[in-house]
């Protein structure tokens, strides 16, 4: 045999026998076997073996109900020990002992009621111990505090006189000192009865709560302070020396010593956070301290305390109340002070406490969360923290009352919010991540009809139309009448160019409000786009309906007649759309953008005399603005293009990089070109000129056309150290093929950007310098704009 | 990240419940009060105001970027007094503390087997 460890001998492992050989053993040698094992501590072995044993005898019985005893004294989980307990009193029903351990053990657990009963049992089966009656007048009263002692089993007289004083606390009396002082030694009383069910002297713990007992029950609370000071808390749990500092703040306070009051309540609640008394009280005395700063104007200082008492009593009316009016005064100081990130700080603080506090409770039945989130996330959007401000508009948006309009806010304002979420998980880049988290909620909220709009909203910002279809039609299917689905669902149809199912859904919405204002405006703006729609099909007789039944719903509206006058110019018919066009103006009369509008149109006919007569008239009434000059100038230039044989994408990829064709003006398009370098000129005089002349090369440059040099030559004098105006003229120059000279161009774009020490427009200036020489270049570069253009928007798959 | 906070119907003496009307009589008065060519910053700023509120789009873009004030409590708020009352939990509490759940342990109580 091997050497046995040293723990191996102190605790033997136990002789484990198969549940085949133990029921091969007569009851004898099960009896053995169990006693063997009981006696090595090993009871979980000897309950099998006597277990296995048929028919117990009584002697068989108390062995089992001893062990089950002593196993519930070594495990360490109260439900297991419980279970032994309950084991060993089943066992031996009448056995005192087992009973009272039983009741301690569930009184220890809570179980006061259960508790009690097993105390009658064991007292009824002869438990004499004279603590046993202060144990069951504890479970008794802590069920009644104003249980009838005398009527419990085990009390004795002795027992009521010891608990006399503390029942009286219990009723909500404290014995008055002189009452207390005619019966001294009650406690003591106490002391002896409880000593005696220890067998020895009382544990510090006992000793401890009876002093503190002894003290509180005294009849003076006043008079409590130094004898509770003066306890020896050595070996004494927290929670209960954390009681003992509670009281002695009591006593303090009632002694008007705030000052000790408050230190020992922070003790209590170092000891125990849990224990109420001490936050109660420290949260009070925070509230008179802040309400006395705010009185002499320190509101930071008021704010810095009540956040502290909220500490101590998360959810406290008058903490959170006060909080909340003196946070929101920090936080716009703050605001005004241009100060954002404090601002955001405090709101945050603001928004923890509406966690735990309803404001209805203190700022009326309309106080609502709204406030504080509509101004954290302007703060999370002040210091750009999108994903912050998403989530405090989505709450916000959550918080929208049932009714409308109770709040101040109508359907625009909320309308605003939903846009704005999707701009802030736009800005921080997370829109893909919106619309997994959206769909996950939906999962476990599958009627939750806002949430179904919000992943709608992310769906299109994210340009997947079809699944925004799909959810809108899941959500109607349900909701049949559900006005904003119907209008975002139009919305959707007039993105994907499905007119008809625009028109359908509008016409839905249209029969369910048929004066809702914004819901005709709607239906006018999908009327247009489908007449727009059929016109560049050159289907003109439904585009003459729709845009004429639009006229019906937004008579107001100028462009419809525009577009009308469009029709009539693909029909050739040029005195109905001339007829058009002045009606045009007669609705629009006082918005610069009719007349640029009806500009163009006769510019893209080609009609000079026409255009210069709209602008006369303009000029006439006061609305020719720079913008006028701008765009109807870009627009001649544009027209006076002759046109190309195609963009020659295709030979460019398959390397057939040829001379453009040399394309001739024509009479017409000669004038229009000298119209619009005269527009563009008095759109320079306008002003402000280097911003227009900046717009303008630009302009050249996107369009890839030719004519812009003398306005970048022009802008390189404004601007002559800007590296990006020497690029648009380069570029410019290489669209005219003056090679050699936009070389020289790039290179100065180059050094500048390189002095900057901007070497990405250094890069740039370079490579266009080597790309110029290409007789493809200007293909080259509005290739890399078309490019450009692919990669800045998402297509939905 | 910091930039300046202004709000437009303080500039103008309104309150944001102010109608279209209000809106623009604000606007003639405070223009008559500060002419631009007497005052011309004084009158860009209100010009701006106006700007902001005049159109209903614009108007709920700038309610929706202005800070919102939180509501005064409908009764004052008065801290009620601290409590130095004996709570019957405590006292609860500490006799438990004194009694057999507290101290006694079941070895006392452990008996010999005899089979």
């Amino acid at each position: 045999m091997s050497k046995k460890s040293k723990r191996e001998r102190k605790n033997p492992s136990p002789s484990v026998a198969s549940p085949a050989q133990l029921a091969a053993r007569t009851p004898d040698e099960l009896g053995q076997h169990g006693l063997r094992e009981f006696r090595q501590k090993r009871y979980a072995v000897a309950i099998a073996a006597w277990q296995k044993i048929a028919i117990p005898n009584d002697r068989l019985k108390a062995a089992l109900a001893e062990a089950y005893f002593r196993q519930a004294a070594q495990l360490t989980t109260p439900t297991d020990m419980l279970h032994s307990l309950q084991r060993a009193a089943d066992y031996m029903p009448a056995d005192a002992i087992y009973a009272w351990h039983l009741g301690l053990a569930l009184h220890r657990q809570g179980q006061a009621p259960a508790a009690l009963e097993q105390y009658k049992r064991a007292v009824a089966n002869g438990f004499t111990r004279r603590s046993a009656g202060i144990a069951i007048a504890v479970a008794a009263l802590e069920l009644d505090p104003a249980t009838d002692l005398a009527a419990l089993p085990g009390m004795t007289d002795e027992h009521r006189r010891a608990l006399a004083p503390l029942v009286a606390l219990l009723h909500g009396r404290v014995m008055p000192r002189s009452e207390m002082e005619g019966q001294r030694g009650h406690l003591d009383a106490l002391k002896v009865l409880l000593s005696t069910s220890a067998g020895r002297e009382l544990p510090n713990q006992s000793q401890f709560a009876l002093n503190v007992l002894n003290a509180i029950a005294s009849g003076d609370t006043a008079g409590a302070q130094q004898p509770l000071q003066g306890i020896d808390a050595k070996g004494v749990s927290r929670e209960l020396d954390a009681l003992r500092w509670y009281y002695a703040g009591v006593a303090a306070a009632a002694n008007s010593d705030m000052f000790s009051a408050e230190k020992w309540w922070r003790d209590a609640h170092r000891l125990n956070p849990a224990l109420s008394g001490p936050n109660v009280n420290l949260a009070t005395v925070l509230v008179l301290r802040a309400q006395a700063l705010v009185e002499t104007g320190d509101r930071a200082g008021a704010a810095r305390v009540i956040l502290e008492g909220l500490q101590f009593a998360e959810g406290n009316p008058t903490l959170s109340a006060m909080a909340l009016v003196e946070i929101n005064r920090l936080a716009h100081s703050a605001v005004l002070a241009g100060d954002w990130v404090s601002a955001r700080d405090h709101w945050v603080n603001a928004r923890s406490i509406l966690e735990h506090f309803d404001p209805k409770r203190a700022f009326g039945k309309n106080a609502s969360t709204r406030p504080i989130l509509h101004n954290l996330a302007l703060a999370f959007e002040a210091n750009q923290q999108w994903q912050e401000a998403a989530e405090a508009w989505r709450a916000m948006l959550r918080s929208r009352p049932r009714r409308d309009g109770v709040d101040g806010y109508s359907d625009a304002h909320w309308m605003w919010v939903r846009k704005q979420i999707i701009e802030c998980y736009k800005k921080a880049s997370n829109l893909p991540a919106a619309i997994t988290m959206f769909r996950q909620t939906l999962k476990s909220s599958p009627d939750d009809v806002e949430l179904r709009l919000e992943l709608v909203d992310a769906l299109r910002a994210n340009e997947q139309g079809s699944s925004a279809a799909t959810e809108l039609h899941r959500l109607l299917e349900k909701h049949p009448d559900h006005i904003d689905a119907l209008k975002t669902l139009a919305e959707v149809h007039l993105d994907r160019e499905e007119w008809f199912m625009a028109q359908q859904t509008m016409r839905r919405a249209l029969a369910l409000e048929p004066d809702n204002p914004d819901l005709r405006k709607r239906m006018a703006h999908v009327l247009i786009e489908s007449g727009i729609g059929a016109n560049e099909d050159h289907r003109l007789a439904p585009a003459r309906e729709l845009l004429n039944e639009a006229s019906s719903y937004a008579p107001d509206d100028y462009n419809i007649p525009i577009w009308l006058a469009r029709v009539e110019f693909n029909a050739r018919d040029v005195t109905k759309a001339q007829e058009y066009v002045r009606r045009a103006l007669d609705i629009g009369k006082a918005d610069p953008d009719a007349y640029l509008q009806a500009c163009v149109c006769w510019i893209v006919e080609q009609n000079i005399d026409q255009a210069r007569d709209v602008i006369a008239r303009a000029e006439a009434n006061g609305q020719a603005r720079t913008s006028l000059f701008l765009g109807a100038g870009m627009e001649a230039i544009t027209q006076s293009e002759p046109a190309e044989a195609g963009f020659g994408m295709f030979d460019f990829l398959m390397g057939e990089q040829t001379n453009e064709p040399e394309l001739l003006r024509s009479e017409k398009q000669e004038s229009l070109a000298l119209l619009g370098h005269e527009l563009l000129e008095r759109a320079i005089q306008a002003g402000p000129d280097l911003e227009i002349l900046t717009f303008i090369a630009a302009s050249f440059v996107a369009n890839g056309q030719s004519g812009g040099v003398s306005y970048a030559s022009r802008l390189t004098k404004r601007s002559p150290d800007d590296q990006h105006v020497w690029l648009l003229l380069g570029i410019l120059l290489g669209y005219e093929r003056q090679v050699t000279e936009a070389q020289d161009v790039f290179r100065k774009a180059a050094q500048l950007a390189r002095k900057q020490g901007d070497n990405e427009t250094a890069g740039s200036a370079n490579e266009m310098r080597r790309a110029v020489t290409d007789p493809a270049f200007k293909m080259m570069v509005r290739m890399t704009m078309v490019s450009a253009q692919l990669e800045a928007s998402d297509i939905d798959f | 990240m910091s930039e300046a906070y202004t709000d437009p119907y303080a500039t103008l003496g309104l309150t944001r419940l102010a109608t279209a009307d209000e809106i623009r009589q604000a606007y003639f008065s405070q223009v008559r009060l500060h002419p631009p060519e007497r005052e011309p910053n004084e009158f860009k700023r209100i010009r701006a105001a106006y700007e902001q509120l005049r159109a209903p789009e614009k108007r709920v873009a700038t309610d929706m970027r202005l800070i919102e004030d939180w509501p005064e409590p409908v009764r004052p708020i008065v801290p009620r007094a601290v409590d130095i009352t004996i709570h019957p939990q405590d006292v609860l509490e500490l006799l438990k503390a004194c009694t057999d759940l507290a101290t006694q342990k079941a070895s006392q109580d452990f008996r010999e087997v005899q089979l």
